[in-house]
């Protein structure tokens, strides 16, 4: 892949970008979820690996969030745009050259952010973790570039619309670019207190609520009309989820420090915005169950729809929770507790997981022009993602609610560290299951790239039979 | 022509996806209800291991509330997927 790195545009096969992307994703995938494990070792069991400091869990933790956020996340969301928007345009990528020089620029500055997080420098604020000039880097050399390549080949599309998944690409991308440049203001201008604080989670908020859920549902708008071969059920009820996520979700941030000292009316401001998230999610997953009409077979046959609609179906408590957990009452219980973490891996590791993944085995199955090597292996990552997942969830829910209650009842902290200990080590299980179905997804598709069967010209992927 | 029905070939996902899928929304239900009655004496938090499964204390209501939502989430996707399958099936 590196040898497009110096040709010419013209001389680099269509595709190159999104499977650099592609396989990018899966390895960082594994790292990710690799060191998710590890720290949720240290957490059931606090004597495993002490006395390194680059190893203690106040290190790691960012080092996990960030691998995961913007080396799987987001470079399947570089992957399916690479491919996606194309194809939805009737064209070429814009840039293909681009796309490459994109991907491995990302490659490398996420190594450089990771390591000089694993060595302590960090900015203290979470979810915006990386110093200032790593933040520089992020927004020049790694989101900029790809929201130029999409935007420029939707301009050049050869089609009369836009359908609504680049609709959500040019948005996501012009957006998460943005809020990366206000997010971060307070590390280049060293602001501080409530103006740090309402900065950094209206930065936090919105890496979610404008990247990594609309992007996702943007995927699934694609990879469920064109696998199932119905089309969308509503372009309509898109348009609505689209300016309903622009509209009401890019206002919320304070619903996250609803005991911070800020002005009473803007917490109430984001508590009733939170709420309305209900009227784009309801419309995202009525519009995808309804597309499915006709072939629910494929929901327990075909490996890609079985992983995008249990995305989908997750989207249902993501959003019922994500909706809620901000209205003072709830937020006054769970605030500060694990139902929050996993809540917050329902979004990350669940929706948004589920439907990238399937959207990634469609992807690179479709531009290689190569067959899932195996099936078994693919049934296998599933299952291992699906029950590490739901084990790490609801282990993490029930803990949180326990330590809610302990806050509620005023129990002492370390009564409530003891009551959390067994759903800590259910935890670490679900994350290891995770990890390791991770392992065998890219064993699976580096025996693709090598020696799946090669699907003939006018076919696609999911209408061959499966040879093993 | 499918021998066995959507349900029968799915019903692990059926099981683990609606189990998940409620399980979301029970937990959202179960606080507020919990937060609007408020607490009651110590004994009563439910935190400790099996007490935390005790439909009668705090956390364990809550638990309680998850788990019939989850079961309730089940029969709701098995209904619609028998219904699918009986219109996918009288299709061709």
């Amino acid at each position: 892949m590196l040898k497009y790195l110096m040709a010419r545009n013209e001389d680099i096969p269509p595709g190159s970008a999104a499977v650099y992307w592609g396989y990018s994703s899966i390895v960082w995938f594994v790292i990710g979820t690799g060191l998710g494990a590890f720290n949720a070792a240290k957490l059931a069991f606090p004597d495993f690996v002490t006395g390194l400091e680059f190893l203690s869990f106040g290190h790691m933790r960012q080092v996990h969030v960030m691998a995961v956020i913007f080396g799987w996340i987001s470079m399947a969301f570089g992957m399916t745009m690479m491919y996606m928007t194309p194809m939805l345009g009737n064209t070429r990528l814009w840039s293909e050259k681009l796309g490459v020089w994109n991907a491995f620029l990302w490659n490398v500055g996420l190594s450089l952010g990771l390591t000089v997080l694993w060595w302590g420098m960090n900015s203290g604020r979470e979810y915006s973790d990386f110093p200032w000039f790593i933040d520089l880097y992020v927004l020049l050399f790694m989101t900029i570039p790809l929201g130029i390549n999409v935007w420029m080949t939707i301009i050049h599309r050869r089609t009369q619309g836009i359908y609504i998944t680049n609709w959500f690409f040019g948005a996501g991308t012009f957006m998460v670019s943005i809020v990366l440049l206000v997010g971060n203001l307070p590390e280049y201008f060293h602001l501080t207190g409530l103006t740090e604080a309402y900065l950094t989670w209206w930065n936090a908020h919105n890496i979610l609520g404008l990247w990594i859920t609309p992007v996702g549902a943007a995927i699934g708008y694609y990879t469920i009309p064109k696998i199932t071969g119905n089309p969308l059920y509503s372009h309509r009820l898109g348009h609505l989820h689209f300016w309903s996520i622009v509209v009401f979700y890019s206002t919320p941030a304070s619903h996250h420090l609803m005991s911070a000292p800020l002005p009473e009316w803007l917490k109430s401001f984001a508590s009733v915005e939170g709420v309305l998230i209900l009227v784009p999610a309801i419309a995202f997953v009525s519009n995808i169950l309804m597309t499915m009409q006709g072939k629910w077979n494929m929901f327990v046959e075909n490996l890609e729809v079985k992983f995008t609609v249990t995305g989908c179906l997750m989207a249902i408590p993501l959003n019922m929770q994500g909706g809620f957990q901000q209205t003072r009452a709830i937020n006054w219980y769970i605030h500060g507790t694990g139902w929050i973490v996993a809540h917050a891996h329902l979004a990350l590791l669940g929706f948004s997981t589920f439907v990238e993944v399937g959207a990634v085995y469609f992807g690179l199955q479709t531009i290689m022009r190569k067959k899932l090597w195996s099936l078994t292996l693919g049934n296998l990552h599933f299952w291992f993602l699906l029950v590490g997942f739901t084990t790490y969830w609801v282990s993490m829910t029930i803990a949180g609610l326990i330590q809610g209650a302990g806050k509620i009842y005023e129990v002492p902290y370390i009564d409530v560290v003891i009551a959390e200990h067994p759903y800590m080590i259910a935890r670490w299980l679900g994350g290891s299951l995770v990890f390791m179905g991770n392992c065998v997804w890219l064993f699976n598709m580096w025996m693709t790239a090598r020696a799946g069967t090669v699907i003939p010209a006018g076919r696609m992927a999911h209408e061959l039979a499966y040879e093993r | 022509m499918q021998k066995k029905s959507i349900v029968s070939r799915g019903y692990l996902l059926v099981l683990v996806g609606g189990m998940l899928t409620g399980m979301g929304n029970g937990s959202v239900f179960g606080i507020a209800l919990m937060s609007f009655l408020g607490r009651g004496g110590f004994p009563d938090w439910g935190g400790w291991y099996g007490l935390a499964y005790d439909p009668h204390t705090f956390s364990g209501f809550i638990d309680w509330c998850m788990i019939v939502f989850g079961m309730a989430y089940v029969v709701i996707l098995s209904t619609a997927l028998v219904r699918h399958n009986a219109l996918e099936n009288a299709q061709g």
